[in-house]
């Protein structure tokens, strides 16, 4: 090739280089319809087998050792109670930590460490905190096998979601709100009252993000509930205090083994 | 406090309660309640590190540091009991290998596609759907991985187990495709739009744009992608629970069945061992391991982030 090319070269070259874009854009979206085809087959496998099971009996009924008539009432209830323990713990420290580093916080080597912990929690797997569930909350401070062991452990797994989402929805609320709030001496410091009038009403279109993707995290972290062993089912509601409490995730693990697949819609409902 | 702060109190009677000093006093004080709700991260860390280092500490009483690391057996719970851990370590790392095989390509792909070439409305409606797979509660990936991966993969290997590590392994990195494609999706858009720009201006397409101006821009938001799938792939549990097997093998090929270390505490903690067993105190021992395994890989990120760090 010369030192100067043709346009004729040129334009070959050019036309050669867009056929690779477009064998790119057909890559692409071959992968992505090929996961997107994966999420369908789940979803479609698991209604075909369930459909048949899944109706109001199936919500209002204890698990009976015959297939046909079980249901999983005490381990919706369960689950139920785990999710209400957690929001009730979890919610108010996580806005309240992300509001603290976000608003407040120096920047200083104290700040420095609370943040890389909260970023290093949010890497450490969930049955690692089954383990923290099962000698501390468990054992040493004897809350037995119960909702409240396994609500405060799920609560201390997605705080790190709750900050991280909380921080970010934060942080988008512009800079001028903030001084506005100040000038307007509601709050000489425009910390505390400017953050709570300017900032909170800006925030939530944000906010709700950070709600959902921690609800997904929880409800799919079932290996810790089992290291806090509440894999029992039995025929009677949960209590807040030590009982074995039954969870939908266990549920269909128990139901592993005597293989009654129907028990998968359930969970997934 | 200032003389004009002063003289508005004054002015302002009764309405005492809102001074400012009394403001300034009540932020300090929601300013600490906030500090403690933030300290419940760091104790929350402390409470980790003292669990697993305390019972593991009654462990290795019986146990001696090196058999744990150079025997190659773990039959904790037989009459002959081995406490080798590398078997559980191979496991977890073979797994995790066929786990990243699968999410790292089918995630920088998808990740390139949406950012650079696919539409807005595209981007808008695929990137939620693509959280939904990976929102999946792990169970049910677990038993899509046995009932439906594993036949699958048997019509194609003949003479492949039932449970393998295989068919867990395809099945995780399915599951973090969406973590790391919508992370170093996030990354590539953070890339300024001028970079492109000026690309373009050099002749370059859309494709060598994506390759050689925004991937090395993003580089380090990708590697953050890849190091949160990896220690995802690391700590999960059900799926391999359910369609790996619980057998720890000492092996690296992913066509045999294998336990994992997630897969062993699952196992013990599943079933009635008394609290100061040796059997209990084992899974607090591979809880350290596999605690360790991610924060080497969370370093790792951590300086490869900071290395390969742009600053626009």
């Amino acid at each position: 090739m010369s030192a100067v090319m043709t346009l004729e070269e040129l334009r070959r070259g050019l036309s050669r280089r867009k056929n690779f874009d477009k064998l790119f854009v057909v890559l692409g979206l071959l992968i992505m319809m090929g996961c997107l085809g994966v999420l369908a087959l789940l979803f479609l496998d698991l209604v075909r087998d369930g459909a048949s099971r899944f109706g109001w009996d199936f919500l209002t009924q204890f698990p009976s050792r015959k297939a046909e008539r079980a249901g999983i009432l005490s381990a919706f209830v369960g689950t139920s109670m785990i999710m209400l323990v957690t929001a009730v713990v979890s919610l108010p420290v996580g806005v309240a930590a992300g509001i603290y580093l976000e608003e407040y916080a120096p920047k200083n080597w104290f700040t420095g460490i609370i943040e890389i912990n909260v970023t290093n929690l949010a890497g450490v797997p969930s049955i690692v905190y089954g383990l923290l569930a099962l000698g501390l909350f468990v054992y040493q401070f004897g809350f037995g096998q119960s909702v409240l062991s396994a609500g405060l452990t799920l609560a201390l797994l997605i705080l790190p979601i709750i900050i991280v989402g909380t921080r970010e929805s934060l942080r988008a609320v512009p800079k001028a709100i903030r001084e506005a709030a100040v000038w307007a001496r509601r709050d000489a410091l425009g910390s505390h009252q400017g953050s709570r009038a300017a900032v909170f009403h800006r925030w939530h279109p944000h906010r709700p993000y950070s709600r959902p993707v921690a609800r997904d995290r929880r409800d799919g972290a079932d290996h810790h509930d089992r290291c806090t062993e509440l894999h029992r089912l039995p025929a009677k509601l949960p209590h807040l205090r030590p009982v074995s409490v039954p969870q939908l995730g266990m549920a269909l693990e128990r139901i592993h083994g005597n293989a009654d697949p129907d028990f998968q819609l359930g969970v997934q409902a | 406090m200032s003389a004009t702060a002063t003289t508005r109190t004054a002015a302002m009677g009764k309405g005492a309660f809102s001074s400012l000093r009394y403001r300034k006093h009540r932020d300090r004080v929601i300013e600490l309640i906030l500090l403690a709700a933030a300290l419940v991260a760091v104790f929350t860390t402390l409470a980790i590190v003292f669990i697993l280092v305390y019972e593991s500490a009654a462990f290795f009483e019986h146990v001696s540091i090196k058999d744990f690391l150079t025997d190659k057996q773990w039959t904790p719970l037989f009459d002959d009991a081995h406490y080798g851990i590398m078997p559980l370590v191979s496991g977890t790392l073979t797994v995790t290998f066929v786990a990243l095989l699968v999410a790292i390509p089918l995630g920088t792909i998808i990740a390139i596609y949406l950012s650079e070439f696919a539409t807005h409305r595209m981007r808008e409606t695929v990137k939620p759907i693509l959280e939904l797979l990976g929102a999946v509660p792990t169970v049910v990936y677990g038993y899509f991985a046995l009932l439906m991966v594993t036949p699958f993969l048997q019509k194609l290997i003949p003479g492949l187990p039932g449970f393998n590590m295989l068919s867990a392994g395809l099945v995780i990195g399915l599951m973090i495709v969406p973590y790391v494609a919508s992370v170093s999706e996030d990354a590539m858009r953070a890339v300024p739009r001028y970079m492109r720009e000026g690309s373009y201006a050099m002749g370059a397409t859309r494709l060598q744009t994506a390759l050689r101006v925004v991937v090395p821009g993003a580089l380090s938001g990708i590697a953050a992608a890849y190091i949160l799938g990896i220690s995802r792939a690391i700590g999960e549990t059900m799926v391999v629970a359910i369609a790996a097997g619980m057998q720890p093998t000492l092996t690296f090929n992913p066509t045999e069945p294998a336990a994992t270390i997630t897969a062993y505490i699952v196992q013990v903690s599943l079933g009635d061992l008394p609290h100061d067993s040796i059997g209990y105190q084992s899974i607090f021992a591979a809880g350290l391991v596999l605690m360790l395994m991610t924060l080497v890989f969370n370093l790792v990120g951590f300086f490869l982030t900071r290395r390969f760090r742009e600053a626009y």
